[in-house]
This record gives C-alpha cells, structure tokens and sequence, in this order.
C-alpha cells in the first residue's frame, strides 16, 4: 500500500518536472535573440511561401500557450520538424546517432560498474592500506579531471604515443566498433568510475562499523554471507542513491568525449546543433536527455524504495 | 581557522604540495602579464606548429603564437570564472542552507524542493542550450553557472546545520534567550564553516571543469582568446606535430582542478572532526 | 591468580589480558593484565564504569576487539589455547560455543532482514539443509524460547519492532546455534526500567536451564548482584576487585568499589548527603606506575603512586589490589554506617505555583497524516522554590512537556501560566513578556558532551548569556567567576574549551549557563543519565543546593526513580501522555496507588529479589 502511495508521488513529481523542462526547452525558440522566424528558416530565404509553411508547422501566430501544446503534441509523436543545419527530419537524424551513443554508455558504464566498484569494495573493506590509498587517489584525480583531457591524453598516449587504438571514427561490424570505442568508454568510465568508487568504499567502510556487523560475526555468521547479506546489501542503498548522478555524469561526459573523439553519437549531435543554433534540432535533443536523466531517477527511486523496506513499508520517521 | 593553521603542519605532503601548486595558479592569474615571455596574441606564420625550442619553450600553435605565453596569460580566465562561482554560491548557499536547516518547516520544505530540482539537471546540458540558442558569451554561461552551483552548497550547508540545530547546545542558545540571528551566525555557523569552505573548493574545480568544457566544445570563450579549454580544442589537430600545445593546458586544467579536490578534501577531513569531539 | 574450581568444568580461563592502542604518545593500554575464570553454568559479572574497557575485555574475549587495537595475553577456552589461533579457527567458535549480544537493540540488527532470517541465519549451517517450513517452525520455536509468542514477527523487519522485542530477537539469534558461553554486554542499558529486568531475568532463566556459563557486562553493581555468582570490578583498564557477589554485598574490600556502591542512590530513602567520588576517571596510558584509582582515593598514601598494586588473595575467594585494605578495611564499613543516614521527606502545604499547566495537550504529525498524541490533557503545577519530580519512561512524552514549558514547542492545546504570563505561544507573547520568561525559566539538557558549543570556550559561552541577561552590567568577568564558583568549578576552566572538560564539569558549565539568567525555576531534563554513577551525585548534591541556598525551583525530568526520590519533594508520574499519578515524593514512593508505579518500582534493580518478581 504505502509502496504504490511512494511510486505515486514520485511518479506525479516527474511528470510536474517534466512538464517544467519541456515548457523551459519550448521557449528556447523565443529566448534567443531574433525572430523565431528568422531562425527557423536559417539560410533559406525569406519568401512569403516559406514563412507560411513555417507558420502552418509552428503556428507562430497563435498564443504562445497553443504554440506549446502544438509543439508538444508533436513531439510526443516524434515530430521535431526538421534540422535548419542539415534540412533533414530532427527525429530522423537522432534516430540514425542513438545506436553509438548507446553503445558508448552502456560500454562505459559495464567498465564503470566493474571497475570502479571492485576498487572501492577492496578499498572499503581494507581501509589504511595500500590498495586503499591507490583507491583513494584514483577516486580523487577521476572526480577533479574533466573527460576530455582524460580523452585527449589517452588519444595521445594510446592512439599516437602507442598507436593500438585508432584516433577516431567509429569502426565496422561489432569488433570493430568495439574497438573505436574503448578509449572513449575508458576516458568516459574514468570519470564515472571515480565517483562510484569513492562512495562505494565510503559505503563499505562505514557498515563495516555498524554494530549489526559485529553481532553477526559474534554469532558466527559466515563471512561470505556477512559480505552478501550484511554489507554488500546494505551498502546498495547508499550506492543507489548516487547511481543516478553517476548516469547523469555519463551523459554528460558523453557529449564531451564523443567530441573529443569524433564520434558521430548525440552528444556531438548536439554540439554542432548548439554551435549552428539549431534550434529545433537542440530542442529535441535536450527534450530527450531530460526525459533520460528523469526515467534514471525515477528508476533509482524504484530501486532504492525495493532495497530498503523502511521506505517500502513506512518508517515512522 | 586557527585550528587550520595548526593543522598545516601536519598535512600529509601531497597537499602541502598542491597548496604550493594553488599559490603558483594564483599568482600567475594575478601577475601573469609580467612573466610572459611573449606577446600571446601576437601571430607569426613563419614560425607556425613548431615543437618546443629554445625561443618557444613549448612551441607553437598554428597560427604562431607561443604556447607558453597562451597558457600563461590563461590561467588568469580560467581562475577567475571559477573563483567567481565558487564564492557567489558559497554566500548564497551558506545563507540559503543555514536558514534551510534552521528553521525547517514550511521555508526549508520550499529550498530543498528547489534544491532537488536543481540537482537533477545535468549542469553542462544547461549550458550547452544556452549557449546554443541564445549565443550568449562566456560570462552569461559563469553567471548560470553560479545560480546552477548554488543548490550543492545550499544542500551541503544545510545538512552541516541540521545536524547542529539538533544539538542540545543550539536549544540552550534559545533558552537564554539570543535572536535567531545571532546563533545562526555566532553558534551555528561556526560549526559548519569547514564544511562550507571545503565544499567551496570542491565547487571550484567542478566550476572549471564545466566552464573548460564548454570552451573546449567551442561554446565558451569566444574563438582566438587564450582559454585553457579552447586551446585543447583549438590545437587537438597539432598533436601529432606539437603535443604540448594540447597537451599543456590539459594538464593545467587537471592539475588546478585536482589541487583544488585534495586541498578542499583535506580541510574537510581536518576540521570536520574538530567541531564533533567530545 | 587462579581460584579453585567449586563445580562443574573450567569452560574459560584468561591470563594476563591486555589491550592496547598505538596513540599519539606511542602505546597505551586500554586493558592491562585482566585474569578471569568461568565454569559452566557459573555467571560472571565484569562491573565498570565508561572507560573501565570492560567493553574491549569482552570483545577481545570472542576475537572481536576493533582492528586498531592489539589484545595480547592467554585465552584459554576448554583447556586449549584460543588467543593466538587463525580468525578462521576462532569464526567456527563463534555461536556455537562463544555468542555474544550487545547494548543497542536499536543497531545490531541486519535493518534489511526479516526476524525469522536474522534468527535461522545463526544456526551452525545458516538453516541450509531444512525445508522452507522447518526453518519457520524453528524460528517460531525459537523466538518462544525468548518469550515472543506472536508468530507474525518472524516476517517482520527490525524497524517494526519495539526495542525491548529486538534485544529478545538478538537473544534468539545469539543463542540459535546452543553456545557453551554467552557474553553479554550491557544487554539492557538501552531499554526501559519495566523492559529491563524483564530482559534480564530472561537471560537469567536462559542461562540456568541451558547450563551456560554467562559473562555479564554491566555498569550496575545492583544489576550485577541480582544476575552474577562472582563479580569482577574493572577500573581504569584494570581488575582492581574480585569476590562472590554476596561478599561484595556485604563488604567491599576496595575504596573504589566502596564508593561506586555508596554513589548509588537508595530507592528506598532519602539521604542527608549523596555520596561520590570525587575526580574523574583516568585516560588510557594516563596512569602508568602506581594504582590507577590513586587520584580520587581518601586512603591515599605516597606509596599508592609508587607501587602499581597486585591482585591480592583475602581469602575466600575475595581479591582485592589495594596495598592498604587490610588497614583500612575497618574504617570503609565505618563509613558505610554513617552513610545510612535517612532525611525525611518534605511533606508540608504545596507553595503558590510558579509554573501552572493546565489541559496541556501536544499532537505530532505522524506519517500519513496520521496524529500521533505526545501530550494528552496534562496538568502540572511547580511552586516557587519547589522541588518537582516528572517520571516516566521513553514515549511517556515527559520531555515533550518540558520542552512545552520552556517555549522549545508549542502545545496542541492547553494554557501554560509561567509568572503569571500566559506562555502557550511564546511567539506571541511579546518581547518584554518574552525576555522576562527567559530571566524566570531556564533549561538545563541531558547530553553534557552536545550541550555546550564545542567552538567556543567556556568564559565566552557564560559572558554571552549574562550579557543577553544584564545588558549593563559592568563586570562581566567578575560575574563569570561567581557563577563558576557557585557550580564548584574553578575559574581557570573560562580558559577551556569543551572537549577538555569530563561530563560532569560539562554539566556543572551547562548550570552555570542557566543560573546566569538568575533565574526563579529550572528545568532540568534528564540532567545525569548520561554520567556514570560516581559523578551523579556531585551534580545531584549540587541541584540540591542550589534550591536550599538560592531557592531556586525546579522540574527534574528522568526516568530514575531513585534519583527522584533524592532530589524532589513533589512528583508527577507520567505514562503514554498523561499523567497517572502525583502526590508528594515521600507518598508516592513508599506507598504508590497506580499499579504503574508500583511496576516501575519493582523494576528498579535492588539488592535481592529483583529477577524473581520479574517471572511472576
């Protein structure tokens, strides 16, 4: 009962947030200097036709609250109207670059994962030593170097120094891109991998403290299962609660290293979009990064609620 | 402070050197145009993409100009964006935090709403849409940005002051009788202060690297400036001819932004237990 | 030292136990070379106040003190060596033959895991080779042992139980794979008095039918007397008396356990003059040469410094390491006689209220906009320069009140008159009205360590409340200095930050603070529950005092009948938001009409009888 009350307020909450994100990202068009008009046709010339296809497909001249809900009803379609940089359908174009975008994250964020918790599991639970200080100091120079000077080292380092990666493009067949993007996903998990495992160990570290965990160990609980059900568990809440910000970093770090690398993905979509003023084309991307960041959170929420059974069952505080 | 002081000497040296690394930032952004070896500006085809020589301690773009002198007369763009940032958003967090975490209720349910709102959306995305739809300039994005930090510091400080109004020594400043005022600023703040300031460094380096990032991606400083993050854009074409020219105001960029984490971290470690010892 | 063994097999046997910490100042010893023995179905009490590292001796005990330390010595467990075997070796022992439960119910259980896990979990094979309805039989079973006969517990999560249902679960879950030895370390100090012996005397009874040795970690002689054959007294790191708990009763053979058993204020009367042991408590490392309990002992001689005292045999099983005690053990139970002096109870017409409460009622927001009743149509009355006492136990909503009284929280419902101002809302009451409420009412808190601001010290904290108080004043120092002097404490200590004061110095400064406002009424909430028993009466003697020298009155908020009992003339018994029953202290105590009270009473740990009235 109190679980459907939690997902519900929550749920609501993202859709008020939503709603908020796509009015800000609406009225781009009309917070950048110019006529919307004159944006919106880009290099084509101004005619009387071309001005009454753009009113036909924004009506412009209708309140801007109708101007909203015409846009949003076709954006909830997948209509974004077309790219003024490449006179191609919007949700064409994205559509074309999601594929290796996707696969720079989920690349990225399998080494994050593994990488970055194993180091912070072995680090939180020897806290002190050696394999703790190397855990320490990678935590701290991942989290303070942004991604593109991890990119461009590493392109430096790998791709010149040592030429066993290419520099850019994006490879054929699965190996192949597999193999395009392994400096990318690396510099990108880097950055990530750093901030998991900084809290991961922190994590660790402090439930290895809890009372619970020395009754556990005075009662002869096993040790596997003492890591399993005692640390391992408990430690998920805390690390769920952060693995949203560490996805919003990824796409974040995303748009970086895919221009970094030349990887013709989103983020760079984006770039180039913002760099045109593309308006429509910047609209729909960021409508979809907002919608990806809020589907994590409320995702994280779900998670977090199905770990913990105080929040699953109502605590009183 | 005092107790900082003391603690100096017994910081570990890696932050004793990264404080000297700071010093050295800080007096090249102040005093960098005395100690450029050349006009930065000045462009010499002649002499374009060449690798570090006698005359070009690191070399030189394409267009001429001396790598050495660029970074140098950069440090100064890249401190200051941040340095604004950092402390815009350490007063109005610390104002919004403390009232946050003190009064609670109705006032502190409004900022923490706002604050998670914020917390949210990924900063540079922001700045990106700005940047790209309204064409607006380096200094539009620093100003964003500062009201785009303000809900870190905001939270942070909150928490800080939570965990001090609960504490029977707030309750008995109340019982005597002092204002709200003054035991927020003179019992309350106190108390947080470490963590505040700690966290302003943290939001310094976070604050250079998305302003360095969005030069790097070509929507921040305007094109031509001597700014760390456009230059790795700028010249990352060189680096097969001239690495340092990318590679040098990289490492500036990591190595201000990684001073500033351990520094901030070890005041934090510092003084965060000094307030709790019993 | 060893004792000969009266019955039944060696089962533990500790020689020379020591436990240190590299510090600042190279090591120091937290436990210096403790001896014990126990036999099967013998209990053992290792009595001591905080700092005593009876805590550390009992974890090194089952291989579980904190990394940081280093725990050297012989542990001996059925005749072979335990303290230098692999933790792999020592891990197999744990549950089924050494268990061990801890003081906070409230945070040794798994938050994540159901009951009937938490307790099957802890069978020697983790439950693996039963049947899904045999391992919920078997926690059913188990949890009935411990008197929890509701079987719907074993679905639940600790969160959802009461904090005397989680120390039962932890028995259940300790005791599931039978272990030989239970240690048990301040197994109720976190529970209610009511709570509290009904969990002891079920350890007790668990204990005598599963003939287990029990090592009872506790900081109450009285407890201990109840629970433990043969008691160990543990001070400053080290044994310092041992002897069969009836001996100790009668007569103990070392100052130090002499004066913890005299601090201990009767429930049965009230004394002219509450005894304590002056001083504090020595750090670890601080006392290297000579006897530990030197600084604060009245038989002091400059060889005590000098000589770092054995365990000395005094026959019948009595050990004691004071070089002196054959001297002076005449002239301890002298002054054991004089102590016995009983003051009679004030009993006279109550004085014209200061403070009047009338229907005073406080509701919480609970979750789900469910209301939660704190308060519940409460009236209460304090007359000036009157002593009143408000029992109750956790969740009686004692505090609630008092924080209502002293304008931390605003009623639900209800008038409060403090001096004839109307004080229910002291948001609206104006700041004239405001500031002379502050100058009649002050508060003193329970934590000594969180009451004070660590920042600053403790001249700036006391000069800030007289100037709130007496803007004009024009000595402020000299003011400062008097009002150190009048809670005992010498005027060097302004210099002084918190940390580098005891609890009880903290608590004497948090007075002071409350005094500066020269107030007419105090509350004091709880004021030495979280000080050790031979501290509590220098702060109990000097509230005391204050309301003999100065007149002033106050509210003494706890859930210590006997400390009640010292101090007020006139109590309040709370229970579930309203009050049960009231009455002059004298009455009340002796002859309690609520069956409530009379159950709190009973609760109280005494001397003898304590755990039997418990079963019935």
């Amino acid at each position: 009962m109190q679980i459907t009350w939690f997902l519900a307020r929550r749920f609501s909450a993202m859709i008020a947030v939503m709603f908020l994100v796509s009015v800000g990202i609406f009225s781009l068009i009309h917070l950048s200097p110019g006529n919307p008009i004159d944006i919106l046709l880009g290099p084509v010339p101004r005619t009387p036709e071309t001005v009454a296809t753009l009113n036909e497909r924004y009506h412009l001249d209708e309140p801007l609250y109708i101007q909203y809900w015409i846009w949003l009803t076709n954006a909830l379609q997948g209509d974004f109207g077309t790219s003024i940089r490449t006179s191609l359908p919007v949700s064409q174009e994205i559509a074309d670059r999601l594929p290796t975008t996707l696969a720079l994250g989920i690349y990225a964020f399998i080494i994050t994962v593994v990488g970055g918790a194993t180091l912070g599991v072995l680090a939180g639970l020897r806290q002190g030593t050696n394999i703790d200080r190397v855990a320490v100091i990678t935590a701290v120079a991942g989290m303070s170097i942004p991604s593109f000077v991890v990119g461009v080292l590493f392109l430096y380092l790998f791709a010149i120094v040592m030429p066993w990666f290419p520099t850019s493009g994006s490879g054929q067949g699965f190996i192949g891109s597999l193999w395009h993007l392994t400096l990318p996903s690396l510099s990108l998990a880097l950055i990530c991998g750093a901030y998991i495992t900084r809290h991961v160990r922190a994590a660790y570290g402090r439930i290895l403290g809890e009372d619970y965990l020395v009754f556990a160990r005075a009662r002869g609980v096993p040790s596997m299962r003492i890591f399993v059900t005692y640390l391992t568990k408990n430690a998920m809440i805390p690390i769920v609660t952060i693995s949203g910000i560490v996805l919003s970093m990824l796409i974040t770090g995303a748009v970086l290293i895919e221009v970094t690398f030349s990887i013709s993905g989103i983020g760079q979509l984006l770039v180039q979009s913002a760099r045109y003023q593309d308006i429509p084309m910047l609209q729909a991307v960021a409508l979809f990064m907002a919608t990806m960041v809020m589907l994590i959170n409320l995702t994280t929420d779900l998670l977090y609620s199905f770990i913990d059974p105080r929040i699953r069952l109502g605590d009183g505080s | 402070m005092f107790t900082l002081m003391r603690r100096t000497r017994t910081a570990p040296v890696i932050v004793k050197l990264c404080a000297a690394i700071l010093l050295i930032f800080a007096f090249l952004s102040v005093g960098g145009n005395w100690v450029v070896p050349m006009n930065p500006h000045s462009q010499d085809l002649t002499q374009s993409i060449s690798l570090p020589s006698r005359e070009n301690l690191l070399g030189t773009d394409s267009l001429g100009r001396d790598i050495l002198s660029r970074v140098i007369e950069g440090t100064s763009s890249a401190v200051s964006g941040p340095l604004i940032i950092a402390v815009g958003s350490f007063f109005i967090g610390n104002i919004l935090g403390l009232i946050s975490g003190y009064y609670g209720g109705r006032i502190d349910n409004l900022i923490m709403r706002w604050v998670d709102l914020m917390w949210s959306i990924p900063n540079l995305l922001v700045l990106i849409l700005v940047a790209g739809t309204t064409g607006a300039g380096y200094w539009v994005s620093v100003f964003l940005l500062l009201f785009l930090s303000t809900p870190f510091d905001t939270r942070v400080v909150r928490g800080a002051a939570l965990e001090q109004v609960s504490r029977p020594y707030v309750e008995a400043t109340k019982t005597i009788g002092l204002s709200d005022f003054r035991i927020m600023l003179k019992h309350v703040w106190p108390n947080v202060a470490p963590i505040a300031v700690a966290n302003a460094f943290l939001v310094f380096a976070a604050a250079l690297v998305s302003l360095s990032g969005l030069s790097f991606l070509g929507l921040g400083a305007p094109p031509g400036t001597p700014n760390w993050g456009l230059m790795v854009a700028e010249n990352q074409g060189l680096l097969l001819a001239n690495p340092a020219a990318t590679l040098v105001p990289a490492a500036l960029i990591a190595l201000l932004a990684l001073a500033m984490t351990s520094v901030g971290d070890w005041i934090d470690d510092a003084l965060r237990g000094e307030g709790n010892k019993s | 030292m060893t004792y000969a063994v009266e019955d039944g097999s060696l089962l533990l046997s500790v020689k020379g136990l020591t436990v240190s910490r590299r510090g600042d100042k190279g090591l120091q010893s937290i436990v210096k070379d403790v001896d014990l023995t126990l036999s099967e179905g013998e209990t053992i009490g290792i009595v001591g106040e905080s700092g005593s590292g009876k805590s550390v001796t009992a974890q090194s005990l089952i291989g579980l003190a904190p990394k940081a330390l280093t725990v050297g010595g012989n542990i001996e467990y059925k005749g072979s060596n335990i303290s230098s075997i692999s933790e792999k070796r020592i891990r197999s022992l744990r549950g089924s033959d050494l268990s061990m439960i801890l003081q906070d119910p409230f945070t040794i259980l798994n938050p994540l895991m159901r009951a009937g896990r938490i307790i099957v979990e802890s069978l020697s094979d983790g439950g693996k080779r039963l049947s899904r309805e045999h391992r919920r039989a078997l926690a059913v079973e188990r949890l009935k042992e411990v008197g929890i006969h509701d079987e719907s517990v074993i679905d639940q999560y600790p969160f959802q139980l009461s904090g005397g249902m989680r120390q039962r679960l932890a028995i259940a879950a300790a005791l599931a794979s039978d272990p030989t030895i239970l240690i048990a370390d301040e197994p109720s100090t976190a529970l209610d008095v009511t709570t509290q012996r009904e969990t002891m005397s079920l350890i007790k009874q668990l204990q005598v039918e599963r003939g287990m040795g029990l090592i009872l970690i506790t900081h109450d002689l009285r407890v201990a007397f109840n629970m433990c054959d043969r008691i160990y007294v543990m001070y400053a790191g080290s044994v310092i008396e041992h002897a069969p708990a009836d001996q100790f009763e009668e007569a103990p053979m070392h100052p130090y356990t002499h004066g913890l058993l005299r601090s201990e204020p009767p429930i049965a009367r009230r004394v002219k003059e509450l005894v304590s042991v002056p001083g504090t408590v020595p750090t670890p490392g601080e006392v290297t040469v000579g006897c530990v309990f030197a600084s604060r002992c009245r038989w002091v001689t400059p060889e005590c410094v000098e000589i770092s005292p054995p365990l000395l045999d005094l026959g019948e099983n009595h050990a004691s390491a004071c070089i002196r005690i054959s001297e002076i053990a005449g002239e301890i139970r002298q002054v054991e006689l004089e102590a016995a002096d009983a003051e009679p109870g004030v009993n006279s017409e109550r004085p014209e209220p200061l403070v009047s409460v009338k229907e005073v009622g406080k509701e919480f927001r609970a979750s789900r906009g469910n209301m939660k009743v704190a308060v519940d149509r409460v009236d209460l009355e304090v007359g000036a320069g009157e002593c009143v006492g408000l029992v109750g136990e956790s969740g009686s909503g004692k505090t609630t009140l008092a924080r209502m009284i002293a304008g931390l929280e605003e009623p639900s419902n209800g008038s409060i008159l403090i001096d004839g101002i109307e004080a229910s809302n002291w948001r609206s009451v104006g700041k004239a009205a405001r500031r002379q409420l502050r100058s009649t009412l002050q508060v003193v808190f329970q934590d000594p360590y969180s009451t004070l601001n660590p920042q600053l010290r403790i001249g700036t904290v006391l000069k800030e409340s007289v100037l709130v108080h007496n803007p004009g004043i024009r000595d402020v120092r000299a003011k400062v200095e008097q009002l150190l002097d009048r809670v005992g404490l010498s005027s060097s200590i302004a210099d002084q930050r918190p940390s580098s004061l005891s609890g009880g110095m903290r608590q004497r400064v948090a007075i002071a603070r409350a005094l500066s406002a020269e107030p007419k009424f105090l509350i004091f909430d709880e004021p030495v529950s979280a000080l050790d028993v031979s501290v509590q009466a220098q702060i109990l003697n000097l509230i005391r005092n204050l309301n003999r020298d100065v007149g002033v009155g106050f509210l003494f908020i706890t859930h210590d009948l006997a400390v009640v009992r010292q101090v007020t003339d006139y109590l309040y018994v709370m229970k579930l938001g309203r009050v049960v029953e009231q009455g002059y202290t004298e009455d009340v105590l002796t002859d309690p009409r609520e069956n409530y009270t009379k159950h709190l009473l009973d609760s109280v740990p005494r001397k003898s009888g304590w755990l039997s009235a418990a079963r019935t």
